[in-house]
């Protein structure tokens, strides 16, 4: 089970993902339309996955990208991008989103590029906790 | 008789005393024609492309936004508006009326996109039992409404609308005060959205209801016993409520002099950062802030909780409930361990109960009390007995909603089960991925690598249509047919299937049938062979294929989407949007119905003016044409035939010339029907016997149709990949036309009439032309002397060989009807013709 933090202003799509991701795994979605917002549950909570839409009024999902990861580097970000509009996935890679979804998506992909999220989160943990072992002997 | 010689020697030996042409350019009229074709062919293209796309989503199982709904629907609305504009251009100014069913289309597709709901006058308020769907009081309220009315226990009381919350805005001024302070707050930063909230909620707090309100709720509460009530919010929109629910969703134990003031308090408080931010990207909106408000009874409850009628993990089949002491409010959030008991087939299969340290009761002054346990209290809050009467009850309430229920409930003071609350249970679902192969194993493939036009699977005993006769097709049949007629679509819901050995995804026909939902294959070639008349198969529109008999795992296969999906806003928009869109109610061109009145969606507009856009640019060469743009081509045969190259017809070298020569041809279909003429080659006129020539010379002398006819030249309107040839071969006037550009819009139509022998012997001819055209797979109409033929759907490589006989076929025509002297001949015409290598040896 993973903590997931989805960012999107266009609520419909917020309800969906939420609904969609809680009712076909065990993974919690905090869901905000806010990118502002976002950023300041971010400062308090920590979540496993951001998803967030790329294109948002206010502060957009680069901005709420390049933020996370200053906040943690290892902040595992995936980015939900309008149809024809590769460019700014690729920017976003770029700028270390972890992978990219365009909309719009059947569930089978969206829940299975959080399952291929989740299990490269587990493996960085790992590695980091092996690599500390290694060091502290 | 000899006048009518005379007549027609005058015609015969007339010159054609047309000087040089003026100018070698195309004639503006004529090549502003073909350009708004050709604009009316890529909308056309456009808007298919488009609805296939809005109908895969719908059906596809995909997450979309409306952001998604809107957008696709504005591209296709400026498509449809480009095509309208096109056709009435290419007409001069004819089917207006089409202009105008756009517009009333587009209106009410703006009706269905930009209000998710249309928030019109309704009640204030209503007693809970008078509260239904669409009648602006929210799923909070509209439910607790539907539950008292199946005479189910729930609280008396009334709900205040979403409509009265606008009665209270607009006679406050609320309204432009909430737009002025959402516009001063600045997006990027979220304290100043906060302040812009807190502003507006004093507001509201500080204004009086208006009085015809605050009377109908004090009336309201008079009318009911208890002296205290809960007023909690009831949002019109599920997501809404998720987003934007704030902390005021439900005030308890409110004493009746303090309701006006909870009222507006729940109201206020949807004004959070969250919806302030959407307020300032999309507007002010009813649509997203109008909210319901439920007052009811009070229950000073002994006990409260949750039942879930299904378990929410999916799995087994069990009843969830969760009980806490006194008020509801502490059964979720986590503040206290409640009881869990979990029903299964009839008996509580685990139970738990939780150490409840604390407990909410009504405080004597209204609000609530956060009190202690008292010792007497421990131990489980429910009986077995009052657990099974709980789970008894949610049954009930499931089968009346179809849908498994997550329902608040409170046991009163005398032991009665009151319901609060109930909505749909979200069961979480284990994502099953089993992927159907693209090949089924051990079943015999009858056909592949077809095109899926409609996504599914169904089998059914095979029905080849022949001659169009749609009324033969029987019930369940999957219907074979060799082309995607839009016609076939009275059709459809007969079919269970549909497999077409041409068309594409974004034919007409295809979008009928994925409005029908009923699977379909095109593109599938060779399928009138390949499929046995009668045999049982199933056709797998999954992947294109067709199998022998019935394939099970197919049949069952999921039809995509999710329940979730289909709840969603955008779900229901769109689908909503798609009435307006994808049915086809313009089925027959040739009946009288076909007229720009009857066009009630962007489908029939596209369809008609696809239609009347063919017959218009047909009919470019059926007026005069000028001098103006022509030049003659020079063969070896004794032809005259004028060219007008209304672009890329002629190779450049041609630019300046009045005559020009066959290898200088750059029109692919002038090429190709050529290509046949000058294969055929010149072979001078039949003989004639004398009966055949009198006939002709009578005929003509009379026939002032004829006559007319008769002084028109031979002339083809070409550009690269079109060609439209009026043709005076002998006595007879035929006009090929033809387009080859996408496999979709490519066709060659034919008409052929007139003629100089008498009717009997015209008619063999038009016998022996309509026996190869149909050879050659044209649908022929036969009137009397007069043929009609349409080739399409094949591909322009198809076409292209289809126009290469046709020009052999014009060249042998000629005067035939004069030889022609018994019915039997044109049979032996036609079988010469066809095994001959398509020319006949005594041409």
């Amino acid at each position: 089970m993973g903590r997931i933090l989805a960012v999107d202003d266009e609520l419909d799509m917020l309800a969906l993902l939420k609904m969609i991701i809680e009712g076909y795994s065990d993974h919690q979605v905090t869901a905000t339309n806010n990118p502002l917002e976002a950023l300041e549950i971010l400062g308090k909570e920590s979540f496993d996955l951001i998803l967030t839409d790329l294109k948002m009024p206010g502060l957009d999902g680069m901005e709420l990208l390049g933020l996370a990861k200053q906040q943690d580097p290892d902040a595992l970000v995936m980015v939900i991008t309008a149809y024809g509009s590769l460019e700014s996935a690729e920017e976003a890679m770029a700028k270390g989103a972890f992978d990219f979804i365009t909309k719009p998506f059947r569930k089978e992909q969206i829940l299975l590029a959080i399952d291929k999220a989740m299990r490269w989160r587990d493996l960085v943990r790992q590695n980091k906790e092996m690599k500390e072992r290694l060091e502290s002997k | 008789m000899a006048a009518a010689l005379r007549t027609l020697k005058k015609w015969f030996s007339r010159k054609d005393r047309t000087g040089p042409p003026v100018s070698l350019g195309p004639p503006p009229a004529l090549l502003e024609r073909y350009l708004q074709y050709k604009r009316l062919l890529a909308a056309n293209s456009a808007i298919l492309t488009i609805v296939a796309d809005l109908q895969d989503k719908v059906t596809g199982g995909f997450l979309f936004d409306m952001h998604y709904v809107r957008q696709a629907c504005e591209r296709l609305g400026k498509e449809v508006e480009i095509l309208v504009a096109a056709l009435i251009a290419m007409s001069g100014g004819r089917y207006g009326g089409l202009e105008e069913a756009r517009r009333q289309v587009a209106q009410l597709l703006t009706e269905d996109l930009a209000v998710g709901i249309k928030l019109t006058p309704a009640p204030l308020t209503l007693p809970l039992e008078e509260v239904r769907e669409g009648m602006f009081f929210g799923g909070k309220a509209e439910k607790l409404g539907e539950l008292t009315r199946l005479g189910l226990k729930a609280p008396a009381g009334f709900g205040v609308s979403a409509y009265a919350q606008k009665v209270f805005f607009e006679a406050a001024g609320l309204e432009a005060f909430i737009r002025r302070t959402i516009s001063h707050s600045h997006i990027r930063d979220l304290e100043s959205l906060r302040e812009g909230g807190e502003a507006i909620r004093e507001r509201i707090m500080a204004q009086g209801l208006p009085d015809e309100l605050a009377g109908e709720i004090a009336s309201r509460l008079g009318q009911l016993r208890a002296d205290r009530v809960a007023v909690r919010s009831s949002a019109l929109q599920e997501d809404s409520q998720f987003s934007f629910a704030g902390q005021f969703e439900s005030v308890l134990n409110v004493p009746h002099d303090q309701v006006m003031e909870r009222y507006k308090e729940v109201i206020a408080s949807q004004f959070t950062p969250r919806s302030l931010y959407y307020c300032h990207t999309s507007g002010f909106s009813y649509r997203e802030l109008a909210m319901g408000v439920l007052i009811i009874e009070m229950v000073p409850a002994r006990t409260a909780g949750v039942l879930y009628t299904d378990d929410p993990r999916g799995g087994s089949e069990a009843a969830i409930i969760n009980a806490v002491c006194g008020l509801g409010s502490l059964a979720v959030g986590g503040a206290v361990e409640p009881d869990i008991f979990r029903v299964e087939g009839g008996r509580i299969v685990a139970s738990n109960v939780g150490e409840k340290t604390r407990m909410h009761v009504p405080a004597p002054e209204g609000g609530i009390l956060d009190r202690d346990v008292p010792p007497e209290r421990q131990g489980a809050c429910l009986s077995e007995e009052q657990v099974l009467a709980l789970t008894a009850l949610g049954r009930t309430i499931r089968e009346h909603f179809g849908v498994p229920q997550d329902i608040e409930w409170a046991l009163g003071p005398d032991g009665s089960i009151y319901l609060l609350q109930a909505r749909p249970l979200r069961v979480s679902r284990q994502l099953r991925l089993d992927y159907l192969p693209p090949k089924i194993k051990d079943a015999q493939v009858l056909l592949e690598n077809g095109i899926v036009a409609s996504r599914g699977a169904a089998a059914g005993p095979v029905h080849l249509l022949k001659d169009e006769a749609l009324q033969e097709i029987p019930a369940g049949a999957v219907l074979v047919t060799s082309r995607a007629s839009p016609e076939y679509a009275v059709a459809v819901n007969r079919a269970v299937a549909v497999v077409c050995e041409t068309g594409s995804a974004t034919s007409h026909l295809a979008t009928v049938l994925r409005e029908a939902k009923v699977p379909a294959v095109f593109g599938a070639k060779g399928a009138l062979d390949l499929l046995p008349a009668g045999q049982l198969v199933t056709v797998d529109a999954f992947y294109g294929n067709v199998y022998a008999g019935r394939v099970e795992g197919l049949l069952k296969a999921p039809r995509g989407g999710d329940e979730v999906v289909r709840q969603s806003r955008a779900f229901r928009v769109l689908e909503r949007a798609l009435k307006h869109i994808t049915p086809l109610h313009l089925l027959d061109p040739r009946a009288d119905s076909f007229r720009p009145e009857a066009c009630l969606t962007y489908h029939d507009i596209t369809r008609f003016a696809h239609e009347k856009a063919m017959e218009e640019l047909f009919q470019m060469s059926a007026g005069r044409v000028s001098a103006d743009g022509t030049r003659t081509l020079i063969s070896h045969l004794p032809l005259e035939l004028h060219l007008i190259d209304l672009g890329g017809g002629l190779a450049p070298e041609a630019a300046d010339l009045v005559q020009v020569r066959p290898e200088m041809l750059r029109s692919r279909p002038m090429l190709a029907y050529w290509k046949g003429v000058a294969a055929v080659g010149w072979k001078g006129p039949k003989p004639v016997d004398l009966a055949g020539f009198l006939s002709v010379v009578m005929s003509a002398a009379t026939d002032t149709n004829v006559r007319e006819k008769l002084h028109e030249k031979n002339f083809a309107i070409i550009t690269d990949d079109y060609m439209n040839l009026s043709n005076r071969l002998g006595f007879h006037f035929a006009t090929v036309e033809a387009f080859l550009e996408t496999a979709t819009d490519s066709y060659i139509s034919f008409t052929f009439y007139g003629g100089g022998a008498e009717l009997t012997r015209r008619m063999r001819r038009v016998r022996f032309l309509s026996l190869v055209l149909q050879h050659l797979g044209f649908r022929v109409v036969v009137k009397e002397d007069s043929i009609t033929a349409r080739a399409d759907g094949v591909g322009p490589e198809v076409l292209e060989e289809k126009l290469e006989i046709l020009g052999r076929l014009m060249m042998v025509a000629k005067q035939l009807d004069m030889v022609m002297l018994t019915d039997e001949e044109a049979d032996r015409y036609y079988q010469e013709f066809i095994s001959g290598g398509y020319n006949l040896e005594r041409g």
